[in-house]
């Protein structure tokens, strides 16, 4: 029976020594989305990555990477899958070429013309040494290497990392344009917002190893609303108001962001501020800031009432 | 595969020059500095494993960060076949790096003319071995560090191998006369111990391994038939040494810097002909040819009681024993005979080839000639014998260089006595004394006596350890002499022998083996047996009597040695002592060697101490392996197990288990608040399952999977149960 998931992770947790880096992380990547797995850095992107490529034993739980086992993935289930490492790694002494061929043949299937059409978006020499690439260049190669391949999952970590607005324009263009031939599905960590938001149809958002948010950017962004009110930061509020995810100071004022927020939430909002509450737009970064500072400050301001 | 055979390749050429940069150092260091001057070839040595440590480093963290690896593994082919790319590309580039020290030992065997090598073979080997020996380190460090291990194990545990490989290439050239066994044994120690390492995670494999070391050095003892004492010797004290020099080598490497040649017990004869015991330390000589043997400490012998060796030597003592450490005297042409060569292009080849090489100090080119069965030769490349091979050989010259009147030079090998007209360049069989082909002649001595109307030379050679031989030579005549070994003054009467034409003394006590013969004041003859090791005794005998054992023990000299000692019995795995001890009170009991019960002698105080040091050891390895495997997570029977194999496997128990298993965090039970491994999925000790994270409530996760995790979850718990990895 054939899953309708490409990733399904079950209480995966994975411990450095005494740290739990990734904790009882639940995740399904329906086939044919374009995901966007963000957090902060430590937050256990990378670490999850991994333990989904088998390149890590969790300590415990498990996960299915199309339908496979992680820890027993063989060489025709590598075949459907794409990876690009963080930082785009590659031999600094092969040549671009002589990164083809060593890709083209440990893949079963290479698509030629894709490779080239890549690189050269990405306005790359094939007879280049890898280690005069630039940055932006050796993502695109790395990227080439990855989709000729024709995977059909694409685990992406932080492709952009390091980017320029020009590098990254092409990187999007090309993960749209992979998205558009066939049911393909993108795994996607990043730190870059608004590339996530312009590819990705679904984010995941990691906290301390825990997976707090694993949605459609749609349902994401509708489920979020946020008020500024006249009243300083305080850690009360968490106990206050239902759902709250963080706040901050802005112009004097102070923002709040809630997920979920019913009638009781605006009550709530409404008695805290003294009816002062303005309901202010929030856009997909913020919701996703709101989540992530949360991360940083929340050992001040969440943990310790407990919330 | 061979894609990443090839990528390997193309990867380690770049170290190709680093190779080529130390091979020109190991070249430079081995350039000819005298006839026999060898102070360079441990540092030669020490270079070619140093190449081999980075070596094994470089291949072993190459592609193995976390994004070389995922790079590289994350392909159409499977994991086992990369690694096995990675190990074959591993194989072509050792393989080549064997070619040289091979060619070079090819061409010392295919060539007559010593003096036109470029190398010797003792020079040669420990290349070689360094180049087996990071092979071996080849696999067991990909392979440590492709396995998810403690960092210790997977990062550091490669690199000691290694340097111990290096340890035992200094101590082999230090001691090179045992080289070849040496090698040997330690070559097939280190693949022993890489193949543990890289073997396996299972218990039962580590466990089985432990103790197949103790059968490995019975089947390696099993496999060596002559010289089997010390074959055994130097067998269990190689698989030790590896094994000890992992944790402790630098500790061993200090006892060797702080007495690196300080020699055993030995027994001498002074010039009033007084038994002496004392040790010695070995210098180079001022001309740098050949060591001198200085004594440093010792006690005059006596009949009933142990010497006490930390009496003061005589300033003038100079003991007669040891044939080839007389300096030469400059500007004389000088026969020179050497047990197993030496090192530097200009050797003395007594041995191996069945000639014997003249130099003459000073003189470009020193090589006088060569003497070889047909006669003297200007030079070497004209010799037509044959290379005979190693040492022992039918065509060994056993001695050489007695000046007695009338005997410009003797020499002897296992088919007689000969004398060797330089003048005429010919070599004259004096007489044919065959010695029996599975023997090996220990030592020889010459006697030259003249009377008014006659002249004899005497030979006196022991073989196979036990027995003594007289034999008396006609001569020209001259000048009687007592001539012990080729040392300047050292002449003396021999009246006694006169009489004497050709005998065979009577059989030495079956316990002894002799290691030298001489001379002492009484006329007596005073045979020295000895055994590396265990103890010292002198034989003496009045002609035609019955030996006299006079045994004597050299307690000071094991005490004075003692905290080295210590560690040793401390690190040594106690099933190494085991079965070393017992095979040798096995062949004790049926041979010629010396027992080993004389380490039970009373008088030696250390033998308690260090056995104390070893009960002490073992009990703490197993102490220590007990409370790691308790980190490790291992069952209770798991870890008896474990410390039961380290009672015999001692330091070897914890390093293993170090190696192959990570500590595993307990976490408090939310439920019953007992300590539980966190890889366990239900509770020891109230079989419940980890709670789920408490919710923030700040969650957003799509509905419909949220409700089916809470399904999975309840599968998952009631259907996991603890197992050990």
């Amino acid at each position: 029976m054939h899953s309708e998931y490409a990733i399904e992770a079950r209480g995966l947790t994975r411990y450095f020594g005494r740290t739990a880096v990734v904790r009882d992380l639940n995740l399904r990547i329906p086939l044919g989305s374009v995901t966007g797995l963000l957090g902060l850095n430590g937050a256990g992107k990378t670490t999850t990555l991994r333990m989904l490529l088998g390149f890590l034993e969790p300590t415990r739980g498990s996960c299915e990477v199309l339908g496979k086992d992680s820890r027993q993935l063989g060489p025709e289930d590598r075949a459907r899958i794409g990876y690009t490492v963080e930082g785009h790694f590659l031999y600094g002494w092969m040549t671009v070429r002589d990164c083809e061929r060593f890709q083209r043949d440990t893949f079963p299937r290479w698509n030629a013309s894709l490779f080239g059409e890549t690189i050269q978006r990405f306005a790359i020499d094939a007879s280049q040494k890898a280690r005069t690439l630039s940055r932006g260049q050796r993502a695109g190669v790395s990227l080439a290497l990855t989709l000729a391949a024709e995977p059909e999952l694409l685990v992406l970590d932080d492709p952009a990392l390091g980017l320029d607005p020009v590098s990254r324009r092409a990187l999007n263009e090309t993960l749209i344009d992979f998205c558009d031939c066939g049911r393909r599905t993108i795994l996607l960590s990043s730190h870059l917002l608004d590339d996530v938001e312009r590819v990705a149809d679904r984010v995941a958002i990691m906290v301390h190893g825990r997976l707090l948010v694993d949605a459609t950017v749609e349902e994401f962004c509708s489920r979020i609303r946020a008020w500024s009110i006249d009243l300083p930061p305080a850690s009360r509020y968490s106990e206050l108001i239902p759902g709250l995810i963080h706040a901050r100071p802005l112009g004097g004022r102070t923002v709040i962001t809630v997920v979920d927020a019913d009638q009781e939430t605006e009550a709530a909002i409404e008695r805290v501020s003294q009816a002062a509450a303005e309901r202010v737009n929030i856009t997909f970064e913020d919701a996703v800031l709101a989540y992530l500072s949360r991360s940083r400050k929340s050992k001040s301001l969440f943990v310790a009432s407990g919330v | 595969m061979w894609t990443i055979v090839s990528k390997e390749l193309r990867e380690l050429i770049r170290l190709l020059p680093v190779g080529l940069l130390l091979l020109g150092v190991a070249v430079w260091l081995s350039l000819p500095r005298g006839i026999q001057g060898s102070p360079n070839a441990a540092l030669i040595a020490c270079c070619a494993g140093l190449f081999a440590v980075l070596l094994a480093a470089m291949q072993g963290f190459f592609d193995f960060s976390d994004r070389q690896r995922g790079f590289l593994f994350h392909r159409s082919l499977s994991h086992a076949r990369i690694m096995y790319g990675k190990v074959l590309a591993a194989l072509i580039v050792y393989s080549i790096a064997v070619v040289l020290p091979l060619g070079c030992m090819a061409i010392y065997f295919a060539r007559m003319g010593p003096e036109y090598l470029p190398v010797h073979p003792i020079q040669v080997l420990p290349i070689l071995a360094v180049c087996l020996a990071g092979f071996a380190m080849h696999p067991a460090t990909l392979f440590t560090i492709d396995r998810e291990a403690h960092w210790l194990g997977t990062r550091l545990l490669p690199l000691p191998l290694a340097i111990a490989g290096v340890f035992f290439m200094a101590v082999a050239i230090a001691s090179r006369e045992y080289a070849f066994d040496t090698m040997f044994d330690a070559i097939a120690g280190v693949f022993f111990m890489a193949a543990i390492i890289a073997a396996g995670i299972p218990s039962a494999i580590a466990i089985g391994s432990i103790l197949l070391i103790g059968l490995f050095i019975v089947l390696l003892l099993a496999l060596q038939r002559e010289h089997f004492a010390r074959k055994l010797v130097l067998a269990g004290g190689a698989v030790t040494v590896v094994l000890t020099a992992i944790i402790f080598g630098a500790t061993l490497l200090d006892s060797l810097i702080s007495s690196p040649s300080a020699s055993y017990a030995e027994y001498g004869i002074d010039e009033e002909g007084e038994l002496w015991a004392f040790q010695s330390r070995y210098e180079p000589s001022e001309n740098g040819y050949n060591a001198l043997r200085v004594p440093v400490s010792g006690g005059r012998v006596e009949s009933d009681r142990a010497v006490n060796l930390n009496g003061t030597l005589p300033e003038d003592f100079n003991p007669s024993s040891g044939s080839n450490l007389a300096p030469l005297n400059a500007n004389r042409q000088t026969v020179w005979y050497q047990y197993g060569g030496a090192i530097g292009r200009k050797q003395v080849f007594s041995v191996p080839p069945g000639i014997a090489l003249i130099y003459e100090q000073g003189s470009t080119p020193p090589l006088q000639g060569v003497v070889s069965r047909s006669g003297f030769h200007p030079s070497a490349a004209v010799v037509g014998d044959p290379f005979t091979g190693p040492a022992f050989t039918e065509g060994m010259w056993a001695s050489s260089a007695l000046t007695a009147a009338g005997y410009d030079t003797l020499w002897v090998d296992r088919k007689g006595v000969y004398q060797f007209d330089r003048e005429r360049g010919t070599i004259t069989a004096l007489v044919e004394l065959p010695v029996e082909s599975a023997t090996v002649l220990v030592t020889e001595d010459f006697a030259a006596e003249e009377s008014a109307d006659d002249a004899k030379v005497v030979r006196l050679y022991v073989e196979t350890s036990t027995q003594a031989y007289l034999f008396k030579l006609t001569a020209a005549t001259g000048e009687a002499k007592w001539f012990v070994s080729n040392s300047e003054n050292r002449s003396r009467p021999l009246p006694e022998l006169q009489a004497v034409e050709e005998r065979t003394l009577p059989r030495l006590p079956k316990s002894l083996r002799i290691a030298m013969l001489g001379m002492s004041a009484d006329g007596s003859l005073v045979a020295f047996a000895a055994h590396p090791s265990l103890q010292r005794a002198v034989v003496a005998n009045a002609p035609g009597a019955e030996w006299k054992m006079e045994q004597l023990m050299g307690p000071d000299i094991e005490v004075r040695g003692s905290r080295a000692s210590a560690y040793m019995v401390a690190l040594t795995p106690p099933a190494a002592l085991l079965v070393g001890v017992v095979s040798l009170l096995i062949y004790s009991a049926v041979s010629d060697l010396p027992s080993a019960v004389t380490l039970n002698n009373p008088t030696d105080g250390g033998v308690p101490v260090l056995l104390l040091v070893g009960i002490v050891a073992m009990v703490g390895w197993s102490v220590l392996v007990w409370v790691l495997g308790r980190r490790r997570g291992f069952s209770t029977s798991k870890r008896v197990a474990w410390s039961l194999a380290t009672l015999l496997a001692g330091p070897v128990g914890p390093l293993l288990l170090i190696a192959l298993y990570r500590p595993v965090h307990r976490e408090a039970c939310p439920r019953c608040n007992h300590l539980r491994q966190v890889d366990r999925g239900l509770c020891p000790h109230c079989a419940s399952a980890w709670e789920a994270v408490q919710s923030e409530g700040i969650e957003i996760i799509d509905f419909e999977t949220r409700g089916n995790w809470a399904a999975v979850r309840r599968t998952e718990a009631s259907s996991s149960a603890p197992s050990s990895r």
